[in-house]
């Protein structure tokens, strides 16, 4: 089992109250280098992190911070990051958020619509998905930190799924192995996107959690779709909100035998005491390596 | 023989931008595994051809006034009005008479009739029936709601947005008065005996909003704030007042304090206690919701009345 840092906390975001208040930039991002610190040593073995400018302010500081004791952090990049994505279209339209977010001229956006029109569409979207993954993998990595996985962001996976899309999904999937970073599909659909067919092995990464919150279509559906592609071990599965937001104490919710059937499990707080709290928790329950 | 469940729903979708992706999206992942047919309309050359580099097999025009039924009983099964909020009453009237039901986005413009639902989503959210009910037995004498987002209005220079429309007022409104009217626990609120006289605007700017007004004896006042760094996304936030109680609710959780106590504080219910799961899930269970009661026809949970009155409300504060 891989136990991998939630930043959701370090940026003020909870999925049971909403977007909390941010206290300074200064105090949170030090309690989050503490907390990504102390999880390292702990048996953690790494960050999932979104694609955001606030992101790469933390990164820059926990590498400033850390980068002399060589600490090496692993991150999981979510991408792209929906919030910054919707802001810029409702501020600049297609046209202009597009450039915010490749960097690039209007005219090498209209010749990109164009070549998608005419031009091999396919080869010509995984060469823009490609640009645009590399271009965040310069804005991430540094001496100490390293982008092991790719992770598409919920909004964007379960979207493509709704527009009845996976091919979009799996030229994700392709373009991540072309260079050589593993894809992860968070979705909150999970019995959609574990099932794909895919060449290249990949994580499907989604809410579990023993009281079924935010579990969709409903725990017993997730837990029968998992049993049933466990055949398939060609697929990883990761665990998120398994505390249910901080409605299921860490014992009861690692003491759930399903989570057995999860190669990995993400833990969020700003708190670098409950770090070790959870991972005693974990050391007493029956989850192995 | 046709088989009924296979053949496929349509769809009319006016306006390509990011509601109607997410909302097409939503209806089209709770259809699952139903098949479906889209038609889009958008006058942006750049949205019809994202519409058709994204959906496959899709027919894109330019007006809504292009597409034709091949005969009166083909109409759409659904059609959705996700255009800014412009020529609202033109579309509506077409839309009405090409599909069945009709979803138009918000700020309404127009008054919705039978067959016809808002796109006022914050009803939908799934704490707000048992906040209702809990406050249907609690004198509620005042109000005070609020909206707090990162999103700022005042720099933007192209596009609706720089307009009439493009202010916290008009994106959150009428979000932040259809969330209090469909928790607060009374049926009438906003409703036949409202008093749109007694509202008190104090628009400051773009940003900025504050008003206050009176429903069935309840006072209310409402701050929206728009361009805040101290939230990364919306946020919102109620408290209902009685004569010895405040009770607050955030979307997420719903907590009653004694006012005449210092510490007394009681978390009667949050969303992690309630069955919150949905079929089809893109952005939140409310706009899942919102879109399953689209398909169900069951459409808004406020009633027509209140959702007009709303608009009317947010108008005078314009």
């Amino acid at each position: 089992m891989k136990y991998i840092l939630g930043d959701n906390p370090f940026f003020g975001v909870n999925h049971r109250t909403g977007s909390k208040n941010l206290i300074d930039q200064d105090t949170r991002f030090n309690m989050a280098i503490d907390v990504i610190e102390h999880g390292i040593s702990n048996g953690f073995s790494g960050l999932m992190i979104s694609a955001h400018e606030e992101g790469q302010l933390l990164l820059k500081k926990y590498q400033e911070k850390l980068g002399p004791k060589n600490i090496d952090l692993s991150l999981q990049l979510v991408v792209p990051y929906p919030h910054t994505v919707n802001d810029l279209v409702a501020k600049y339209g297609y046209v202009g958020a597009v450039q915010n977010i490749m960097g690039s001229t209007k005219l090498t956006i209209v010749l990109d619509l164009v070549r998608l029109l005419f031009v091999g569409r396919k080869k010509q979207r995984k060469t823009i998905i490609k640009n645009y993954l590399l271009s965040e993998q310069k804005n991430f990595e540094s001496k100490n930190i390293k982008i092991e996985s790719f992770c598409l962001h919920n909004v964007f996976c379960d979207l493509f799924i709704g527009l009845r899309r996976p091919d979009l999904i799996i030229e994700f999937i392709d373009v991540c192995d072309e260079i050589g970073i593993n894809p992860v599909l968070i979705s909150q659909n999970p019995t959609f996107v574990m099932n794909l067919e895919t060449n290249t092995p990949y994580v499907t990464c989604f809410t579990y959690n023993r009281l079924g919150y935010m579990v969709n279509p409903s725990l017993d559906d997730v837990k029968e779709a998992i049993i049933a592609g466990d055949r398939n071990k060609h697929n990883k599965l990761w665990a998120m909100q398994v505390l249910a937001s901080g409605n299921i104490s860490p014992n009861l919710a690692l003491e759930d035998p399903f989570l057995n059937y999860f190669d990995g499990m993400l833990y969020a707080t700003t708190k670098k005491n409950r770090i070790f709290d959870f991972t005693n928790k974990i050391k007493k329950h029956t989850i192995t390596e | 023989m046709k088989n009924e469940f296979n053949s496929p729903i349509r769809i009319l979708l006016v306006g390509f931008g990011r509601m109607g992706i997410s909302h097409l999206s939503i209806i089209s992942g709770l259809l699952l595994p139903r098949p479906i047919e889209v038609v889009v309309v958008d006058n942006n050359l750049a949205s019809r051809i994202l519409a058709k580099e994204l959906l496959s097999q899709v027919k894109v025009f330019k007006d809504i006034d292009d597409v034709k039924l091949c005969s009166p009983n083909e109409l759409f099964d659904f059609c959705l009005i996700t255009t800014p909020p412009i020529q609202r009453q033109r579309l509506l009237t077409h839309a009405s008479r090409l599909a069945k039901a009709v979803f138009i986005e918000k700020p309404l413009m127009v008054k919705i009739e039978k067959n016809q639902m808002s796109g006022y989503v914050l009803q939908h959210a799934p704490l707000n029936s048992k906040v209702y009910d809990f406050l249907k037995d609690v004198d509620v004498t005042s109000i005070r709601a609020s909206l707090i987002t990162n999103l700022s209005f005042i720099n933007i220079e192209k596009g609706w947005r720089s307009g009439k429309f493009g202010s916290v007022l008009y994106e959150f409104g009428g979000h932040l008065l259809t969330l209090i009217a469909a928790s607060c626990g009374n049926d009438d609120f906003l409703s036949k005996d409202t008093d749109l006289e007694s509202v008190n605007p104090i628009f400051l700017d773009s940003d900025l909003v504050k008003f206050e007004f009176k429903s069935q004896g309840i006072e209310v006042f409402v701050e929206l704030k728009a361009g805040s760094s101290d939230v990364r996304k919306a946020s919102y936030f109620v408290e209902f007042f009685s004569d010895d109680k405040l009770y607050t609710y955030d979307l997420y959780s719903f907590v009653s304090y004694e006012t005449n106590t210092s510490n007394s504080k009681s978390i009667p219910m949050n969303i992690a206690a309630i069955d919150t799961k949905t079929p089809f899930y893109v952005r939140g269970f409310e706009f899942s919701g919102q879109m399953e009661a689209f398909i169900n026809n069951t459409f808004d949970i406020l009633s027509n009345e209140q959702i007009n009155n709303i608009e009317q409300l947010v108008n005078r504060v314009a």
